[in-house]
């Protein structure tokens, strides 16, 4: 056998979790995998095998629509981490509605923050010229406490109802998307 | 219009390997190195060759000791057939269309 360093011992496990994967109907090629594992020589060969082998198990299973069922001991942390979840990000979904309602309804009473990169000081951008400025990947809208005025003027642009509209949609979907995940996780959905 | 069943590249290149010594057994990561397939392309491609009876397989002792055994595949008569007739369709669509005529 060899010698098992680190990356040989993370390609075994990452092949053992690929078999586990796999349904039982592929139990062979689930043995074939972890197997064939021993005979690569190169650690970090290994490991992309390991990779490559994990990734056409998540395909396979996802082809059979057979879901993966976690027996009781992983479905508790499983629920738990869906309801840590919720307490930590939901209430910011919310928030955010709240913060969209608000400027749909008084544009004034909440100021429309765009961050670039996420370390750099906030600029106050809002609207200017029609589209929001948003770059995705980049950008993040934060909302706040209205501009005080002394870097320039915010013009909400004919875009402004549409996109925070849109914003308001994806901030609604996703919120309940937590919720119901949440849900079925604790198997009360 | 739909795709023909294994008439991939990939699938094209493993049923070649296969081909080229059609009576020995190969392991996958033997298959991978000769087609330059990764193990995320390779294993689907096994289990849907296999799932069709086109390959068969069975377990090999290993040569050195202390090694679990190892997985072979080998194609079967239909494989075969497949195989020489994907070689064969390869070959006339070159025919049909040299080099760079598609580009």
């Amino acid at each position: 056998m060899i010698a098992g360093t680190l990356a040989r011992r993370c390609a075994i496990t990452i092949t053992r979790l690929a078999a586990r994967i796999l349904r039982p109907v592929h139990s062979e090629l689930a043995a074939a995998m972890m197997s064939e594992i021993c005979f690569i020589e190169q650690d970090l060969s290994a490991l992309t095998w390991s990779v490559g082998c994990l990734s056409s198990a998540c395909a396979e299973r996802a082809r059979s629509r057979h879901p993966i069922r976690f027996h009781v001991g992983t479905s508790v942390p499983l629920v738990l981490w869906h309801i840590g979840s919720i307490l930590c990000f939901a209430w910011l979904g919310l928030l955010s509605m709240f913060a969209l309602i608000a400027k749909i309804l008084h544009p004034n009473s909440v100021g429309l923050w765009l961050d670039l990169p996420l370390n750099a000081q906030h600029r106050y951008e809002a609207a200017s010229s029609g589209l929001l400025p948003v770059r995705v990947g980049h950008d993040h809208i934060v909302f706040g406490l209205p501009y005080d005025g002394s870097m320039a003027t915010e013009v909400l642009g004919p875009w402004f109802l549409p996109m925070m509209a849109g914003l308001l949609l994806l901030a609604a979907w996703s919120v309940r998307r937590s919720f119901f995940s949440a849900l079925r996780a604790a198997g009360l959905g | 219009m739909p795709r023909k069943p294994n008439n991939s590249r990939q699938t094209q290149a493993l049923l070649a390997c296969f081909l080229d010594a059609a009576q020995e057994w190969r392991h996958g990561y033997d298959l991978a190195k000769a087609t330059g397939l990764k193990s995320g392309s390779l294993y689907p491609i096994l289990v849907r060759l296999s799932d069709q009876g086109y390959l068969e397989s069975r377990w090999c002792e290993p040569d050195k000791p202390g090694r679990p055994p190892r997985h072979a595949y080998r194609l079967t008569a239909e494989g075969r057939k497949l195989a020489l007739a994907q070689i064969a369709d390869t070959t006339s669509s070159t025919a049909l269309f040299p080099s760079g005529a598609l580009a």
